[in-house]
């Protein structure tokens, strides 16, 4: 039964793909039905999922038994909050880009290669095994290339070259790693059986490993100095951005380090390693240096997307720490991060619709004419600085708690300057949207803004549910966290 | 009858492709061209279906000899059915049916008139015959004979299109791949003088018991070898006379050359160094270690020469000096996992760069376009020709479910168990110069706009029909290689000597 | 050294069989015009064949016709003499081969030298590229 949603899960996307590849180009309506309703599908399946897992523990693993390296697909409450992830934001962006993209050219290609990436990242956190993912990963990259360059511009396709260059070479060190740990651990790569598999590996081997994954994935989590493909493929439209490069892609390669360090090496070897302090200094560095040039970025998106590499790097940091408070801390991120980070460039997208402003100079006065898209962007990026009673607090909160529980307590530092930084960097755009003058008129409200807006206005308000009710998300945390830790 | 037909199977293939090989211009003259290029299909899905079954017969009774006429060995030829002769005679029949399949459509149109088409099917299925013969053949000197009836039918094919390009690379190439032939020659007579036998398994016994009597013979006759097919599989630096070649003929010429005709060579290669020598002397020899240094060159060099390119199909000619690298990599490593790649990439290039001369074929024949430069749109006027492209192009830069991911894989493993991280580099390495000159063509012929907007349609439904089948053979040895890899491994172990279990 | 001629001298058939082979080679590569390529591709089977005959011979020996009457004849061996005819027919077929390219290259370009064709093959491509 549970195979059958699993496979339901990835392959109902992966239908509509085919399903809108396969629609004539002028039957809009059947299209647009068929992306909503897969994406709706595949994300109420992953709920279902979810349910099953935390309030009847059921983690089902199926050896899929094809290829010499067996596919193999295994749910785990990792796992299963990036899809939950994901998914549900899946559906946000599908009716924010039938929107945006109403009046766009190859909506075709556009809607098949969107609904395919949503299969390709549940197959990522369905992964049973270092294979597996590794495929889906690869996959990932492929299926969301056409949307990079679905602009066409002659800048588009350099930043879809550059994205793919990125992607492919990272996903070379994770071949090189994953190759060099199959003759380590002798053929075992399931992530259940993996951390006790590399115990006995000489330690000399198994920091290369780790250390040619962490490149691997550090490409897509956008790690300092591997971050450089994702401000340039902001030239994607807005939804593609929005999801890609706050939810989807970036996602996938926080958890590949995430499963590298728990599900791989596991808490044990890694602290046995001596590479924390090295690891969390990367880590402190990515996040500085990210928010010190998102300040002097004057294009929005730009701007949003180096405030991404920061706060990735957030929940890297507690994933490194090692320790159970930190853990919560970063899967906390993981979630509050994606569901407010997109609300971000969900507005920037308006804004750039409507008026056509894509500066951050140029949004003097716009609060005024499109009120609701410039208020979400403000509450929403208090939440990014850290401010109650929206979500992004609490993740903050746990983070700094789970550096003051171990020896880091220097990171404390990091995170308060940051988050000032942060401030200093979304603020000022709030304040002069709303009392800076302009000359615009304000528009007719069309059918188009009204898909984009809702979206925005309902994750606004998830925002504000889960900072004043964190308590909604405590039995996933809990869970994953129990997954890595005997408390 | 049918108990007859399947003792003798394995001759019969390669005796039934060479007598169909002669009734084409006959079946021309006296019927119609068509039932002729029925009849060619027909028979090469034939020997594809014999050479299945012989895999099959292999893979669960293994390894058996027949003695050609009944003269028993070493005063009669014989062929040797190993795993090796099963991979590459399903190889051959699983590339070469769509081959012929695809050209069938607009062959005369091609080559220039009825009676030319009907050599051409002649020359096709002579080449398709030798392959087979180099594939089950256990004898030296019949491998001389294969290799040469080979050459000269692909040379043949080359200049098929006749015009000045293509006949002045077919003289290079016929140059060049005599030279090669002469080295072989010679190399069989110095293996000849030593052991005074053609027959390999005869040779190999032989060898064993006083090979260290004269190491330096056997090592001039080694690198002859090598020298000498050397130079018929394009292994680097040796094949300055391929891209030429292999770029100016038609499409199903290109891509029965750079498929399989190379691998042929390879093929007698690998017997020669493993079967007539012996895993036990190869390896103490450094002529392994020549290889494996060769095959990291010329993947790089390949690629790197690939990347220069802006003829779609001199790219794809240089993309399989690079491929033949990892085949020769395979080699050099020397043990198991090294071998089962090496026949794991003959296979996997085979289909795989089968299908990309054709798609590229078909997109020089539609839009008249020959540089990937000007292909800019292509992507949206001929969809399922550019969407085989993709699959090739994912196969051979390996990325997983995409056969050229099995055999990336299996090189990996081999080189990690030489303990030789340089290759590993290399591999990696490899595929991403892979992606460096694969992808650029999709992205021009989807992403970027079109300069104008001529109307061009699709190829015959034939045609795609053939490509289809190649992408979706890639597809399935890529998601499910079971059967195929346990060949492969086997293939690996017969070479190596070591005990195989039906 | 002295033992070294005594074995070369003793097989000076593969030694003029190697020596014949350079020769051949080196024919074919540098010279341009077509005709001594062939020329040189037969002096190079050509050798070959003198290797393979060397190999099959014994002294003293005779045509290896069986005689039932004298079981004290030596014969020679008669494998390598059967296998050069395949050889031969082999080598003819590369001629006859390389000839008709050689003519019809001559009617494409109206030479039979291989630097001139060159020469004129990047004049074309040049002026292609021109266009």
């Amino acid at each position: 039964m549970s195979i059958a949603l699993v496979l339901l899960a990835i392959f109902s996307t992966t239908f509509g793909a085919i399903w809108v590849a396969v629609t004539p180009r002028e039957a809009k309506t059947e299209r647009n039905g068929v992306v909503l309703g897969a994406s709706l599908a595949s994300a109420v399946i992953v709920w279902r999922l979810l349910y099953l897992g935390l309030y009847s523990g059921v983690y089902p693993a199926f050896d899929l038994g094809v290829a010499s390296l067996s596919l193999k697909l295994a749910l785990d409450p990792l796992g299963l909050t990036y899809a939950v992830i994901a998914s549900t934001l899946w559906v946000f962006a599908s009716v924010y880009s039938l929107g945006y993209m109403a009046s766009s050219h190859k909506q075709r290609q556009y809607f098949s290669f969107f609904l395919l990436s949503a299969g390709t990242t549940l197959g990522i956190a369905f992964s049973g095994n270092l294979f597996t993912f590794y495929l889906f990963y690869e996959l990932l990259t492929f299926a969301t290339y056409p949307l990079v360059v679905h602009g066409s511009s002659k800048e588009a396709l350099e930043a879809g070259t550059r994205y793919i260059k990125y992607s492919l070479v990272g996903a070379s060190f994770i071949l090189a790693a994953l190759v060099m740990l199959w003759r380590v651990t002798g053929g075992v790569l399931d992530f259940e059986s993996l951390p006790s598999a590399l115990c006995a590996a000489p330690s000399s081997q198994a920091v290369v490993i780790f250390f040619l994954f962490l490149i691997g994935f550090g490409v897509k989590a956008a790690i300092m100095p591997l971050h450089g493909w994702l401000p340039s493929a902001m030239v994607a439209p807005t939804p593609v951005s929005a999801l890609l490069h706050a939810v989807a892609v970036v996602n996938a390669g926080v958890f590949g380090v995430l499963r590298t360090v728990y599900s791989v090496f596991g808490v044990d070897v890694v602290q046995s390693m001596n590479i924390q302090p090295l690891l969390l200094a990367i880590c402190s560095i990515t996040i500085l240096m990210g928010s010190l040039i998102a300040l002097k970025q004057d294009v929005l998106k730009r701007r949003l997307a180096y405030s991404t590499i920061s706060q990735l790097a957030y929940i890297l940091l507690g994933a490194f720490i090692l320790h159970p408070l930190a853990l919560a801390g970063a899967i906390l991120h993981m979630i509050f991060h994606s569901t407010l980070k997109i609300v971000l460039f969900f507005s920037a997208g308006i804004v750039a619709e409507e008026t056509g402003y894509v500066k951050i100079s140029e949004l003097k006065g716009v609060g005024r004419v499109l009120p609701l898209t410039l208020g979400s962007f403000g509450i929403i990026s208090l939440g990014m600085v850290g401010m109650l009673p929206l979500s992004g607090f609490w993740s903050k909160y746990y983070l700094m708690r789970g550096s003051l529980a171990t020896d880091f307590w220097i990171l404390l530092v990091v995170l308060i300057i940051s988050g000032f930084l942060n401030a200093l960097y979304f603020v000022p755009i709030t304040i002069s949207a709303f009392t800076g003058k302009s000359d615009l008129e304000p528009r007719q409200k069309t059918r188009a803004l009204w898909l984009m807006l809702v979206p925005t206005l309902i994750l606004v308000g998830l925002g504000l549910v889960f900072g004043l009710w964190p308590g909604l998300t405590l039995p996933l945390v809990d869970a994953v966290v129990a997954q890595f830790f005997s408390l | 009858m049918p108990g007859a037909i399947s003792e003798n199977l394995a001759v019969l293939i390669v005796v039934a492709l060479l007598s169909t090989a002669y009734i084409m211009p006959l079946l021309t003259k006296i019927g119609r061209f068509r039932v002729a290029e029925f009849f060619a299909v027909f028979m090469l899905a034939l020997a594809l279906s014999g050479g299945v079954y012989l895999a099959r017969e292999i893979l669960h009774n293994g390894a058996f000899t027949y003695a050609v006429g009944g003269w028993p060995a070493p005063w009669g030829i014989e062929l040797s059915l190993d795993a090796v002769s099963g991979l590459f005679l399903i190889t051959v029949g699983l590339v070469a049916t769509p081959i012929l399949l695809y050209a069938s459509v607009d062959l005369v149109q091609d080559v220039g008139s009825r009676s030319r088409a009907a050599w051409f099917l002649t020359l096709f299925l002579l080449l398709v015959a030798a392959l087979c013969g180099l594939g089950i053949t256990g004898d030296l000197f019949n491998i001389y004979v294969m290799v040469e009836v080979a050459t000269i039918a692909s040379c043949a094919i080359v200049a098929a299109q006749n015009d000045a390009t293509s006949v002045e690379a077919t003289f290079k190439y016929l140059m060049l791949a005599t030279i090669g032939s002469g080295f072989v020659l010679l190399a069989i007579g110095f293996l000849f003088v030593l052991t005074g036998n053609l027959n390999m398994n005869f040779i190999a016994q032989e060898l064993a018991a006083s090979w260290q009597n004269y190491p330096t013979a056997l090592w001039v006759s080694l690198s002859f070898f090598m020298v000498g097919f050397g130079v018929k599989s394009a292994l680097f630096p040796l094949h300055v006379w391929l891209p030429d070649a292999h770029s100016s003929a038609i499409a199903p010429s290109s891509a029965m050359l750079s498929s399989l005709a190379i691998k042929g060579y390879i093929i007698a290669l690998l017997k020669v160094f493993y079967v007539a020598v012996g895993a036990e002397i190869i390896t103490r020899l450094p002529i392994t270690n020549i290889l494996a240094v060769l095959g990291m060159l010329a993947i790089i060099a390949g690629a790197l020469f690939a990347l220069a390119q802006d003829e779609l199909k001199r790219r794809l000619a240089f993309s399989t000096v690079s491929q033949v690298g990892y085949i020769f990599l395979g080699i050099g490593l020397g043990n198991i996992q090294g071998l089962t790649g090496s026949f794991m990439h003959i296979l996997s290039h085979a289909i795989t760069k089968a299908l990309l001369f054709l798609a590229a074929g078909s997109i020089i024949k539609r839009t008249g376009k020959t540089r990937i430069s000007e292909m800019a749109g292509v992507g949206f006027e001929m969809p399922v020709t550019l969407g085989v492209f993709a699959v090739g192009s994912l196969s051979m830069i390996g990325i997983p479910l995409f056969s050229g991911f099995v055999s990336k894989w299996q090189l990996l493993l081999g080189s990690l168990a030489r303990g030789n991280y340089l290759s590993v580099i290399v591999l990696v390495g490899g595929s991403l110069l892979a992606a460096a000159y694969l992808l650029p063509v999709l992205r021009t012929a989807f992403f970027e706009r079109p300069v104008q907007n001529p109307v061009v349609t699709e190829m015959a439904y034939v045609q795609l029909v053939a490509m289809l089948f190649l992408a979706v053979v890639i597809l399935m040895v890529g998601v499910s290689p079971g059967v195929v890899l346990q060949l492969a491994k086997q293939a690996a172990m017969t070479l190596l000597g070591l005990e195989v279990l039906p | 050294m002295g033992e070294l001629w005594s074995r070369v001298l003793q097989n000076y058939p593969y030694v003029f069989a190697l020596a014949l082979f350079a020769i051949g080679i080196y024919t074919i590569l540098t010279h341009s015009n077509l005709f001594k390529k062939v020329i040189g591709i037969n002096i190079m089977e050509g050798s070959t064949y003198i290797l393979f005959i060397a190999a099959g011979n014994v002294r003293g020996g005779v045509a290896p016709i069986l005689d039932m009457g004298d079981p004290g004849l030596v014969y020679v061996h008669p494998l390598p003499q059967a296998l050069m005819l395949t050889g031969i027919v082999v080598s003819v077929s590369v001629t006859a081969l390389s000839l008709a390219l050689i003519t019809k290259l001559y009617r494409f370009y109206g030479t039979v030298d291989a630097k001139e064709i060159m020469k004129i093959r990047s004049e074309v491509r040049a002026n292609a590229g021109r266009d």
